[in-house]
Order: C-alpha cells, then sequence, then structure tokens
C-alpha cells in the first residue's frame, strides 16, 4: 500500500482500495497527462491536486499541464463557459480566432509532453483544441467536462463540438451533461478529498478563532455559501434569501468567494454583491486566496447552515465538503447538487430565494433535525463522493479504453 | 434467477455462456483450479443431459496451456475428477466489481420515446435500468423499483404506468429479450388507451444509459459457511452486486454465487439455501440485502439434514452458478484483462 492511499485507511472500505491497487498495478508504467486551464481555484484545480499525486505513487507517470493565456483569452473562455451552461452570448469571429492561436500557442509548446502520453485528460473546454491540434498524438485522449452542458447555447456547442470529436472519449458528470457525440461517454461525478487542509478535522479552537478573525460571532447563527462569485452561484438571491430569513430569525451571512485566475467575470459579480450587502453588518462578503483551504473549513465548520444556491452547477463540490463537516445544505436545484441533496435526509434543494429562506428558518428552528441531517450528510459523502471512489472509476475508464468498448472485463493482476 | 434451465443452444454458445461462476476454486493449487473447473461441470452437464457433453465453454477465456490444449481438454472429459467429492475443498473467493457508467446518447422526453427508446437499446442497457440502481447512490426506499418506472411517475407523472412498470420482476423472465418485450407490451397498452400520453414532455429527460463491469481479483476467501457472515459483513457494496445481481446475469442457471458455493456443502446447507433463494433483491437496496443474507445465515447455517447425506457431489438442486473460477494471466495480452463479452440472461 502507498503512502497517500495509507491515508485512506479508515476512511473508506478496503475493498476501495484494494481495487485502486489492483487498477494501478494494471496501469503502472503508462504515462497519463492532464491539462486545464489554471493550477488554482476551483473543483478541477483542487481535484488535480490531490488526483495527479495518487496516480503517481501508483506508479502511473502522470503530469498536470497549464495552459497559458492573455486576458483576452480567457474573456472568450468565460463566455465560452456560460454559454455551454446556457447563456445566449454567443461567440465572434474575433473571438474564436483568439481562441484558436492562444490554443495553437499551447499545442506547440505541449505537443513533445502530450504526443507521446498514453492517456491525455483535457478538462473542460478552454482546452479542448488541444487533441485535433496535436495530430501527431500516439494515446487515447478524453476531454473531461466538468460544467452543465444540458442545454449549451447551440452555436456555441456545435463550434465546440467539432473540437470534442477526435478525442476518444468524454466524461461528465451526470448524464445529463452529455451531449451526444460518436465516441464513449463516460459518467464520472467529481468528489472531494477529506484529508486535504479544506476539508480535515479542525479543533474548535481553531474555527472559533477564524470567526473571530473575520468579525462574526460564533454565539449567533450563521449561514455560509462557498464559491466563486459567479452570476450562476446565485449570490444576490443568497442575500434576498437571508433577508427574508432575517424577518423572524437572527442571522449572520458570509459569503466567501475564492479567485480564479481563468474568470474574469467574478470582479463585476463581486462589485454588484458589495453593493447587495452594503449597509448590513451581518453580511460578510471575503474575497479569500486561493490557497486559504483552512479558512474555507473553518467558515464550512462554523456554519449552522451552508447554502448553494446555484442556478446553474457543473456539480457544486463545495455541497459535498459542507456535506462532510456534518453541516445540513440547503442547495439550488439543479445539476450535480441534486446528486448530492437528498432533500430532507441532508438538507433542501430550492429553485427560488424565497424557498431558501423558508428552509433556512426551518433548520434554524429545528435543530435537533438539523443535528441528523448533518449525520446524515457525512455518512453520504463516505459512500458516494470521495476522491477515493473517482480515482478508482478514471483507473477503470483508462482500462476499458484500453480493452475497448466491452461489457465484461475481468481484471488479472500481473 | 431468471429462469430455472437453460436452453440448448445457450449451453454450447460461448457468448451466452461464457462465464463460470468467478467465486470458487481448489485452494492450494493453480491446476487445481482448473481440474475443479470440470468437476462442476461435468456434474452439472450429467444432470442436465444425461450423458456427457463437451465442454468448449467458457475455457476460451483462461491461461491454462496454450489454446490447442485448451481445446483438446474440452474435447477430453475427465471421468475420475466427476467422483472427487467437493466437500471440504472448496472456498468462496470473495470478488467485487467496478462498474464504468456511458450514456448510450439516446435521451427520451415522451412516453413515445421511452417505447422507441426501450426498443433499441442493447440488454445491458436494460439491466443497468433495472438493477445499476443498486450501485448509484441511494438513500430510504425508493417508491418505484426500477428507472424506467421512477421516470415514468417523477416525470410524466403517470402514476399508474410507473406501477405496472415497477411490477416487472426481471426474475420473472427467461432473459432481457422477455424482459424487454414485457417492458414493450406494457408501454404499447398505455399508448393506445391513453393516447394524449404519447406526447406529453417529461419534466426532465430520461438518459439511458449503460455500464462496463470491471471484476476485480478476489480479496478473500471464505472456508466455510460459518465463516462467511464476517466476510459479508466487510463486503463492499460491489461485492454484493457482484455475487447476487450480476451472477444472476452470468451464471448459466441464474444463481447468487454463494448459493451455488453452498450446495458444494451438500445437505446440510439446504435449510439454508432455501431461505437464500427467498431472497429478492430486486425489492432490496445492497445494505437490505447484507442484512437480509446475514439474517439468514443467522438462522440457517447448521440447520441443514446432518452432514455426511450429501446430496451428489455439491452440483445438485436448482443452483446454477457453481464452477470453479480459472485463474492465471489474460490470455488476451499483457494488459492482465480478459473481455467476457455479453452476457445471456
Amino acid at each position: 500500500m502507498t503512502k497517500l492511499l495509507e491515508a485512506f485507511e479508515g476512511v473508506v472500505y478496503p475493498s476501495v482500495l484494494s481495487h485502486i491497487r489492483h487498477l494501478g498495478r494494471l496501469l503502472a508504467g503508462k504515462s497519463v497527462v492532464h491539462v486545464n486551464s489554471t493550477r488554482l481555484g476551483g473543483g478541477v484545480a483542487e481535484i488535480l491536486h490531490r488526483l495527479v499525486p495518487l496516480m503517481n505513487e501508483l506508479g502511473i507517470d502522470t503530469k498536470w499541464e497549464v495552459i497559458t493565456g492573455e486576458d483576452a483569452f480567457f474573456t472568450v473562455t468565460k463566455t465560452m463557459h456560460n454559454a455551454v451552461q446556457g447563456s445566449e452570448k454567443g461567440l465572434s469571429k474575433e473571438m474564436t480566432e483568439v481562441f484558436e492561436e492562444t490554443n495553437r500557442e499551447n499545442a506547440r509548446r505541449l505537443a513533445p509532453i502530450v504526443s507521446e502520453a498514453d492517456f491525455v485528460f483535457v478538462h473542460d473546454p478552454q482546452p479542448v483544441p488541444l487533441c485535433a491540434l496535436c495530430p501527431e498524438r500516439k494515446g487515447k485522449w478524453l476531454w473531461r467536462c466538468h460544467i452543465d452542458a444540458s442545454r449549451p447555447n447551440r452555436r456555441v456547442w456545435a463550434y465546440l463540438r467539432n473540437w470534442i470529436l477526435p478525442y476518444d472519449g468524454s466524461i461528465f458528470s451526470l448524464p445529463e451533461f452529455a451531449q451526444p457525440m460518436p465516441h464513449p461517454e463516460y459518467l464520472v461525478p467529481p468528489s472531494i478529498d477529506p484529508l486535504s487542509d479544506k476539508n480535515c478535522d479542525l479543533e474548535p479552537g481553531e474555527v472559533t478563532r477564524t470567526l473571530g478573525e473575520f468579525g462574526i460571532d460564533p454565539d449567533r447563527p450563521l449561514a455560509v455559501q462557498v464559491s466563486r462569485f459567479d452570476r450562476f452561484k446565485d449570490p444576490l438571491g443568497v442575500i434576498e434569501a437571508y433577508r427574508l430569513c432575517r424577518r423572524s430569525q437572527d442571522l449572520q451571512l458570509i459569503l466567501a468567494g475564492g479567485e480564479a485566475t481563468d474568470d474574469p467575470e467574478g470582479s463585476a459579480v463581486l462589485r454588484d454583491v458589495l453593493d447587495a450587502a452594503s449597509g448590513d453588518p451581518d453580511i460578510h462578503v471575503l474575497v479569500l486566496p486561493a490557497d486559504a483551504h483552512r479558512t474555507i473549513n473553518a467558515l464550512q465548520r462554523g456554519a449552522d447552515v451552508v447554502l448553494q444556491k446555484s442556478t446553474k452547477e457543473g456539480f457544486g463540490l463545495t455541497v459535498s465538503e459542507a456535506l462532510w463537516k456534518e453541516k445540513p445544505v440547503i442547495g439550488g436545484d439543479t445539476g450535480g447538487i441534486r446528486l448530492q441533496i437528498i432533500d430532507r435526509f441532508n438538507g433542501f434543494r430550492v429553485r427560488t430565494a424565497e424557498g431558501a429562506a423558508l428552509r433556512l428558518r426551518y433548520l434554524l428552528q429545528h435543530r435537533a433535525r438539523a443535528e441528523r441531517m448533518g449525520e446524515n450528510a457525512r455518512a453520504y459523502v463516505r459512500e458516494n463522493f470521495l476522491i477515493t471512489r473517482q480515482l478508482r472509476n478514471v483507473l477503470a475508464i483508462l482500462v476499458a479504453q484500453l480493452q475497448g468498448d466491452r461489457e465484461r472485463l475481468e481484471v488479472f493482476v500481473p | 434467477m431468471f429462469c430455472p434451465a437453460l436452453p440448448e443452444e445457450a449451453r454450447s454458445d460461448p457468448d451466452v455462456f461464457p462465464v463460470t461462476d468467478a467465486s470458487l476454486r481448489v485452494p492450494g493449487a493453480a491446476a487445481g483450479s482448473f481440474l475443479f473447473f470440470h468437476i462442476v461441470f461435468f456434474a452439472r452437464e450429467e444432470r442436465w443431459s444425461g450423458k456427457e457433453r463437451p465442454l468448449k465453454t467458457s475455457l476460451t477465456t483462461v491461461s491454462f496451456g496454450g489454446e490447442e490444449e485448451r481445446k483438446e481438454k474440452s474435447r477430453t472429459p475427465e471421468r475420475k475428477v466427476i467422483r472427487m467429492s467437493t466437500q471440504a475443498v472448496m472456498s468462496f473467493e470473495v470478488r467485487s466489481c467496478e462498474l464504468v457508467t456511458i450514456c448510450t446518447g439516446i435521451r427520451a422526453k415522451t412516453l413515445g420515446e421511452l417505447r422507441e427508446g426501450i426498443r433499441a437499446v442493447p440488454e445491458g442497457c436494460l439491466h443497468y435500468h433495472f438493477w445499476g440502481r443498486l450501485m448509484r447512490p441511494q438513500i430510504g426506499e425508493s417508491e418505484f423499483d426500477n428507472d424506467f418506472a421512477g421516470w415514468v411517475a417523477g416525470s410524466l407523472h403517470d402514476v399508474t404506468l410507473a406501477e405496472r412498470m415497477s411490477a416487472v420482476n426481471p426474475a420473472d423472465f427467461a432473459d432481457l429479450e422477455e424482459l424487454r418485450g414485457a417492458l414493450l407490451d406494457l408501454l404499447d397498452d398505455r399508448l393506445d388507451t391513453e393516447e394524449s400520453t404519447a406526447w406529453s414532455r417529461g419534466d426532465a429527460p430520461f438518459f439511458f444509459t449503460r455500464a462496463q463491469l470491471l471484476v476485480f481479483p478476489p480479496h478473500r476467501t471464505v472456508a466455510c459457511p460459518e465463516e462467511f457472515p464476517e466476510a459479508l459483513r466487510g463486503m463492499d457494496r460491489s461485492s454484493l452486486f457482484y455475487h447476487f445481481i450480476d451472477a444472476a446475469r452470468r451464471t448459466p442457471l441464474h444463481c447468487d454465487d454463494v448459493t451455488a458455493w453452498l450446495e458444494g456443502f451438500g445437505s446440510s446447507t439446504e435449510d439454508l439455501r432455501k431461505r437464500l433463494r427467498r431472497v429478492d433483491p430486486y425489492l432490496l437496496s445492497l445494505e437490505e440485502l447484507r442484512e437480509y443474507l446475514l439474517l439468514a445465515f443467522e438462522e440457517g447455517v447448521g440447520k441443514g439434514e446432518a452432514p455426511g447425506s450429501d446430496s451428489g457431489g455439491g452440483a445438485s438442486g436448482t443452483s446454477g452458478g457453481a464452477a470453479g473460477h480459472v485463474r492465471g494471466t489474460s490470455p488476451e495480452g499483457a494488459e492482465g484483462v480478459v473481455s467476457r463479452g455479453g452476457d445471456g440472461a
């Protein structure tokens, strides 16, 4: 057993680690490259920070490469990201030129690494042209879509689809997100790392201290939403829900947003949030550095209720983070949140600010029920949304890719 | 599970009869596995037909000897092994599995589209929508017991049809094609009698999904029924899925692996086997299945007839799963993976 995996003993079933070890032996010596657009901020980077070392520890030569680009490129990819999630704003010819030229530059830079790899995972739309732009590629290429592509802007999707077609397979978080493709479309929900700074156990003193640093009263009820300042996360809806709840309940609110280098729209949304929050000392808008994992951990642990009131969501890993910390979560009834929150079992799914306010009041009123939901929440994540499950899924896909599309594969460990 | 007997053509078709039960082997000897494979299959063949039959099935996937040797063995039954007692030599190998879930790209928004999808999708897709739910995040009791019924109720709000679809128990059908036929009949009846339902759109589409099954090597062996409950407590859900759900599709007579194994202990496990055969996994979550099995073992071990009144070398009764798992390296290349192709029922 390897050291990083050893740390999961006692957290997951022994057979989970046994599966990972078997799959690792089958794939040992293979080379894998992950390519995405940021090393800091967002769920993808967080997953790769743990997935890559784990794969290396299993003897799979795994690298993580990040594409680079100017601000103009990331403005285009943000528009693209929003369009895949349904925004009507499309791409102009100039925008696609910027997109393609930046990807051509990255393809030239990365070609020596990715062309020789046995497997290449390209994450999200930003670097998607790399596959077509590396015609000398030798291995299997998989496009990993982390966002909600269930109802994409059709023109933008048609443009992207041409870049996706050359891949050997795609991976989506939910079947709803998958669009018809001529190659296998695998389903792998993302996961959290229970041992990372963001999710590990903390001493109560550290939680109280962190709340104090931000001027939050640990003795008063607290609701927290942690996510980028992004319109699809509906931070303004959260403020509205808080205000509705405050009519009958004492409550403090934290909106904590990380910074992501590939999200130029964040500052505009942040301005709107600050405007909406101005004048209320119980609303705390926190702009945290991308590596403030322990702070986020403490804020989530200090909360009575965690919100993730997204209107569109690729998956919403902050939900699983909060559930792992035994917090009931009120989440938007969308995307991967539906998979994580079971109504009344570990939280509530809502569609409106009014609905979120009602559930906030309920959880603050019924403390014992909220506590039971919190216990359910941790057990549910342990079973379904830890990184060991995702690693297992990813390795299984690599084995399946090597063996072709057969219904039953029996693993023989060399 | 699906039927008590295997059709004649299926017995000689390697695609239908491709995999031996992967849970039994003779411990302590590599060749023993191969030997045991023959023991069980000869016994079974004799039971079925009253005469010897060539054993060409399932050896396609093993790696002992070369291809010619395997063919030769398939043509030349080793009669002497039939008479060996299976008692006290068998161990149950606990395996686990992984489902690689794949979208088919087919989706349905109306009842008519659901019918077309059910008609068109591969058998494995039907299996996934009846059984795959057991491997997905699952909390509490679902009102409807398969994905189709769940969608018809939750998205089309046709609870009448959902009830009927949920009552379709896959165990009542000889194979998945019969199951498909039954679903299509139900849908056609509904579409004929309630024309408007053909066009009403669901709140959300139904996504037809299938899965590849990766089966892992045994990670534990169990020597006797008395040891089994402890192993059962430590199994993860995928082991339960493999030995109870997948086994019903994998093995010729659609029996779970544990009942098949217990047959080797003769009449001493008869009562326990009866209890296990009463389990209806269609109505249980995997955790509930585990609890049920634990109870059955607690109440059933040692409650059979006296040991020694062997009922026939371990391959009698209604079980069809008992067969040796032949271990070795893959004949299909260095990756060490053997494809077992599509299954029958």
